[in-house]
């Protein structure tokens, strides 16, 4: 790639950033601000509207993803990931784990939020991920 | 009636390649000392990666706040900058993302430079014209940029900044993140 395109119209997709280890979804290429849910999930917010969650960031993807997803993909030569089923098993990890009933609330009202942006929008995650 | 021709004036390169022609180092603290620069390099895979992908404010705030350059690019609106700051700036370091990254477990082999950025340029897709806005960093906001460490360091090279973002600041102490206590592992120093 020797030459950036500035004038189309960016079109959401999930992306997988190898050195950062995390999958990103933003649904407008603008300014935004980042804001730390917990280990594995945080939600990106419009940097002019904060009560507006704009996309999110799965981190430490490689090692979640290698735990919960590797043998299954690897089984079904899947090359499509729903991010869906990515949130939707770490909701169960924390629902099933969590001792603090309120805090656990609160990170799953954000999970939520993550969730309904990656089913609304059907976002895949295309290609494998290396484990 | 004759019909009137309407040309589109463009306000700037369609494509940039000078933009995609990253710095092979940024010039940054070194992680025991904040007083030592030394060289990192930058994680040029994931920046054409998001590129590629139309994620151009990504590689806007590279410019304007890692490596503390006006973006190379002729655009609508575009006006230099004579207050960005850059990596080398950083106000605090911390080591250790309390989380796995990659093949760390604990990603205890990450630093953390976090920033007070006073501008930075925005992306605006408003077709056929290029534009990019300089503007002011709102409040209550400062910037992390995440590095990789290398081991060994070779040829005064430390790692690889990896990505970075906008976070919302501490109420209390405003040129740290919100939960700067929690977040990462340590404080490795601060510039106050």
């Amino acid at each position: 790639m020797t030459a950036i395109d500035m004038i189309s119209e960016y079109k959401p997709v999930a992306l997988y950033y190898d050195d950062a280890d995390s999958v990103e979804y933003v649904r407008v290429d603008g300014p935004s601000v980042s804001r730390r849910i917990d280990a594995f999930l945080t939600l990106i917010l419009d940097m002019d509207d904060r009560s507006k969650v704009i996309g999110f960031r799965l981190k430490g993807f490689r090692n979640f993803y290698s735990k919960h997803f590797r043998l299954i993909n690897e089984a079904l030569n899947d090359e499509f990931l729903a991010l869906v089923s990515v949130i939707e098993k770490r909701v169960t990890e924390i629902a099933n784990n969590h001792f603090d009933r309120a805090e656990a609330a609160q990170r799953l009202e954000a999970y939520k939020c993550a969730r309904d942006i990656a089913a609304k929008d059907s976002v895949i995650l295309r290609g494998r991920i290396a484990a | 009636m004759s019909k009137i021709e309407l040309r589109v004036i463009q306000g700037g390169n369609e494509k940039s390649e000078e933009l995609l022609q990253f710095p092979q180092f940024v010039r940054g603290p070194a992680p025991e000392n904040s007083s030592e620069m030394v060289n990192w390099r930058v994680s040029r895979g994931d920046l054409l990666k998001a590129a590629a992908n139309l994620r151009r404010q990504k590689v806007l705030d590279f410019w304007a706040i890692v490596a503390g350059k006006n973006p190379p690019i002729r655009a609508f609106g575009m006006e230099q900058s004579g207050s960005l700051v850059s990596l080398a700036d950083a106000s605090a370091c911390y080591q250790g993302l309390k989380r796995p990254c990659g093949d760390d477990d604990n990603g205890d082999e990450r630093v953390i430079f976090i920033l007070n950025p006073l501008e930075f340029f925005e992306y605006q897709f408003r077709p056929p014209i290029v534009h990019v806005n300089k503007r002011s960093v709102p409040e209550g906001l400062v910037f992390a940029a995440y590095a990789r460490l290398d081991h060994p360091p070779e040829g005064g090279v430390r790692g690889v900044v990896t990505h970075w973002e906008f976070l919302e600041a501490c109420p209390h102490e405003g040129t740290l993140p919100i939960d700067h206590g929690d977040r990462y592992c340590r404080l490795l120093w601060r510039r106050d």
